[in-house]
């Protein structure tokens, strides 16, 4: 129990009658990096300022370091945030935004100032103290804002989209830094994006929300390679869905049939029936095409284009029902032209079934 | 659970308690009082009964009275028409100055708004009167054979409604153009709209919510500014204002002056609630 | 074609304005008109000035005006400021009609206002005089000072007085550390726009005031209807250099406003 830093237990939230968060639960451990991924209004942010006591639950309790905090003033909780718009004090200069909550401790001027010093030092702000925030860049701003949360060694930092604002060139840097902070500070860090990337790159474990609702929570490698329902297959990378009926199992393999056509694909240890319903998805990375179809493998398609994004090519095909399927392989040669007819086909390993 | 979040929301809400208190013992009770006073019959020499009554409202429709109102109106529709005249073009000229000839016209017309209104219209007086500066000028222009009669004339009264209320058309017409996106009269001008018909079909109907709330900062106190009509009309031009103030301190019919209040208070919500249906908006643009 | 254009406007923009200043100019050139009549010049001299301070009755409405407006102004900057911040931060059912009330001092015609007065406070049996009038302008310059504080709280970002909570601000040292100062050249100019309608107001204060009080604009609407001395455009010259000087005092907080704070867009970026 002690490892959990902070515990979620039940919560709910309504907005004016709309409910925002569902009844969700979650542990927290000491140190680690998890981030909330999500879509805006999923309920991320909401949850966050749960945490850090801007809102109250309607149901539910929120433990920090085992300890019932759900009423507690914000001011009184050991959790700092930084916020979106880096909320700095636009009246004080970056020193007097620093030194804040160190100085509501009443805590003596020289060590405020060692203290302050020595933190923008670390935040590469040596030297800034006397500037006021709106003669910083995005980047500085950033940085005081990292600053003035982790003054106090709070138990848990949350971080709201703190890179939304940021150029992506500048963003990539700022993820490093970051992580490269939390491993020095030793804090549990506790952060919010809509971006998969930014996720994937940085956090010990992802929670993917959508609707008010954890859809799952897991490593990056679980999320991104099993997803366990169709929102995080679409949310976590680019991945097609197939919709079928179990037609035939042949061991560990299922033969789906997906409205006439067949394909293959990993049970996964899903005990599945002949005739039941069900759905996996394939991500793009993972299509490939042939030429001919194969006895369980017969998924006609047409090519709609080709494209060159990012390194990548991405091939958008259509089946015969009108649904399209994406492919991406890395180079720049297609090896196929628009208006082709193809065979869909990937791996059986590569398709994981997902709840419906 | 719940308990908890209303107690939290509780805590700003007693911040606006004094706020709350004060409006509700300073305006919305005693505005109440008026209206139920003006369903009061007065007492024979001072005073009022308990008696309810409704000849306090069925008095405006004596002539005298009817016509005092009418008369309050017509001004207000004069006003209003002059400002807007004189108040969209300079509005509209200032906003399209350099910023800083723009700020210092700014400052120009907001000085006299700043100062005393009774000051600037003693200057009118000065400049109105029988012998005053104005027919000095004519006669030494020979434009007048004898001084004209201006000063204690309804056009008098006229002038210093235009003059102290210009700055309110002025004000949020300037805001409106100020704000307006040029590239929308651009793509007019580039779609084969002439520059007049560019600024009919899209300039004027941009900047309308500036406009209306001139009618609205124009229209509203001119129906009340007995003290005007009293120095500049020489107290022979009644405005419902007047009426008021007679009602009150001379003839002592405070049911009647209720009543009177009560009508110009409606009038003055309708005009609110048809700016704010008109521009879908509730502040008054360029005001505050 | 051009050129001519921004010229007929200028033009237009100087005659107006010339057309404002007019009156004005009058009442400062006849203050130093050495006449006891004000037709003709009969040349320059002081003595209206000198004339006005021993005026003891137009001294004392001059000083009855100031302790008006100063505690008027006083009472809403605080019922008016900490009104908005309570406001903006909560909500509730009443909050809409509350804001409206709030501001119908300043949306009916001011005789309305007067009339109210006048009728409420002899209903309560008040003694008119300074009292009844601090009330009547305390009610009108609320609306002032709440609408301009509000304005400016709607653009602060809520999250800058979150991160002070969340730094370990109570709600009392969030309000003093980050919200009043954030709030203080808006509060400061909405005092200052209160200040200036309490020293020019006459309607309201004509229908409040006792028979012992008088307040400067009271005194001058008098003195110009009896007929008028020269003593009184000494005292409206005065009185229109003290409004500049206000106006140069807002124009100052103005400025450091714009120095010290930063708009909602700015931080995003």
């Amino acid at each position: 129990m002690s490892e959990n830093i902070l515990e979620l237990c039940h919560i709910s939230k309504q907005f004016s009658g709309t409910e925002v968060l569902k009844d969700i639960s979650l542990e927290i451990r000491k140190g680690e990096f998890i981030t909330f991924l999500g879509s805006s209004g999923c309920g991320k942010t909401t949850t966050l300022r749960i945490i850090a006591g801007l809102e109250t639950p309607d149901t539910g309790k929120v433990l920090l370091n085992g300890k019932d905090v759900t009423d507690e003033e914000p001011n009184k909780r050991d959790v700092n945030t930084i916020f979106q718009n880096y909320a700095l004090f636009p009246h004080m200069n970056v020193f007097n935004n620093v030194a804040y909550s160190l100085k509501l401790r009443r805590v003596p001027k020289p060590e405020i100032k060692k203290r302050v010093l020595e933190l923008l030092e670390l935040v590469q702000l040596a030297g800034f103290e006397k500037r006021m925030p709106n003669e910083l860049s995005g980047g500085q701003k950033q940085r005081v804002a990292i600053a003035r949360a982790v003054i106090n060694n709070p138990s848990v930092l949350l971080l709201d989209e703190p890179l939304g604002a940021l150029d992506l060139q500048l963003r990539r840097q700022m993820q490093q830094e970051l992580k490269k902070l939390q491993k020095q500070l030793g804090i549990t860090f506790l952060y919010i994006t809509h971006d998969q990337e930014e996720a994937i790159n940085m956090s010990d474990r992802i929670v993917v929300m959508n609707d008010g609702q954890f859809e799952q929570v897991g490593t990056p490698a679980e999320v991104y390679d099993h997803p366990k329902t169709s929102f995080v297959a679409k949310f976590v990378g680019t991945a097609n869905l197939f919709e079928g009926t179990v037609k035939e199992l042949n061991g560990e393999q299922a033969v789906i049939d997906l409205g006439g056509e067949t394909a293959v694909a990993h049970t996964g240890g899903h005990a599945f029936q002949p005739g039941q319903k069900a759905v996996f998805c394939v991500k793009s990375e993972n299509m490939t095409v042939r030429e001919e179809p194969s006895e369980h493998f017969n998924l006609k398609a047409t090519v709609v284009e080709n494209s060159y994004v990012g390194g990548m090519i991405r091939i958008v095909f259509q089946r015969p029902n009108g649904e399209q399927v994406i492919s991406t392989k890395h180079g720049i040669h297609a090896n196929v032209d628009a208006g082709q007819a193809v065979y869909l086909c990937w791996k059986p390993e590569a398709a994981v079934f997902v709840d419906l | 659970m719940k308990k908890t979040a209303r107690r939290k929301k509780d805590k700003a809400w007693t911040m606006a308690v004094p706020l709350y208190l004060f409006t509700i013992v300073f305006v919305v009770i005693p505005l109440i009082y008026i209206v139920v006073l003006s369903f009061l019959q007065k007492d024979v020499l001072w005073g009022v009964t308990n008696q309810f009554t409704l000849n306090n409202y069925a008095k405006m429709f004596d002539p005298v009275y009817g016509k005092t109102f009418l008369d309050s109106l017509k001004l207000a529709f004069a006003t209003t028409l002059i400002t807007t005249l004189m108040g969209y073009p300079f509005g509209y000229f200032m906003a399209r100055l350099a910023p800083n000839r723009r700020n210092f016209v700014m400052l120009l017309v907001v000085v006299p708004f700043w100062t005393n209104a009774l000051v600037r219209i003693y200057g009118w007086m000065i400049l109105l009167r029988t012998k005053g500066v104005l027919n000095q000028a004519l006669l030494a222009l020979g434009i007048v054979d004898e001084p004209i009669k201006i000063l204690y004339t309804y056009g008098a009264v006229l002038i210093g409604m235009v003059y102290s209320l210009l700055p309110f058309m002025i004000l949020p017409v300037y805001s409106s153009v100020e704000k307006m996106d040029w590239s929308l009269v651009e793509a007019a001008r580039d779609l084969g709209a002439g520059r007049i018909k560019a600024f009919f079909t899209v300039t004027l109907k941009l900047t309308l919510p500036g406009v209306l709330s001139g009618f609205v900062l124009v229209f509203v106190p001119s129906i009340g500014l007995f003290f005007l009509a009293d120095l500049l009309g020489g107290g022979k031009i009644m405005l419902v204002g007047n009426l008021i103030k007679n009602q009150l301190l001379q003839a002592r019919d405070w049911p009647f002056g209720a009543a009177l209040s009560v009508v110009l208070m409606l009038m003055t919500f309708l005009i609110i609630f048809l700016y704010r249906k008109l521009t879908h908006s509730k502040d008054l643009e360029g005001f505050f | 074609m051009k050129q001519r254009k921004m010229h007929l406007s200028s033009l237009y923009l100087a005659f107006v304005l010339v057309l404002m200043y007019l009156p004005v100019l009058m009442v400062v050139i006849y203050s130093f008109n050495d006449s006891k009549s004000d037709v003709s010049w009969a040349g320059f001299t002081l003595e209206w000035y000198g004339k006005m301070l021993h005026n003891s009755s137009l001294m004392e409405a001059l000083r009855n005006s100031i302790v008006l407006a100063v505690s008027s102004c006083a009472i809403s900057a605080v019922i008016g400021t900490i009104g908005a911040v309570g406001l903006v931060r909560c909500n509730f059912k009443t909050k809409g009609l509350l804001e409206n009330a709030a501001m119908l001092p300043i949306m009916i015609p001011e005789i309305i206002l007067g009339m109210v007065f006048l009728a409420f406070f002899s209903f309560l049996n008040l003694p008119f005089g300074m009292m009844t009038l601090i009330l009547a302008h305390t009610t009108f310059c609320i609306p002032y000072i709440f609408i301009v504080v509000k304005g400016r709280l709607v653009g602060i970002d809520k999250s800058i007085g979150e991160a002070a909570r969340d730094l370990g601000a109570s709600e009392f040292r969030m309000f003093f550390d980050i919200t009043l100062p954030l709030v203080a050249p808006a509060v400061a100019s909405g005092t200052l726009l209160a200040f200036a309608m309490s020293l020019d107001d006459v309607v309201i204060s004509f229908f409040v005031t006792g028979a012992q009080t008088n307040t400067l604009p009271i005194k001058i609407y008098s003195q110009i209807k009896l007929g008028v001395s020269p003593e009184i455009n000494a005292l409206c010259t005065v009185m229109l250099v003290f409004t500049f000087i206000l106006i140069l005092i807002s124009g100052r907080v103005g400025k450091t406003r714009k120095n010290r704070t930063i708009s909602k867009e700015e931080q995003r970026r």
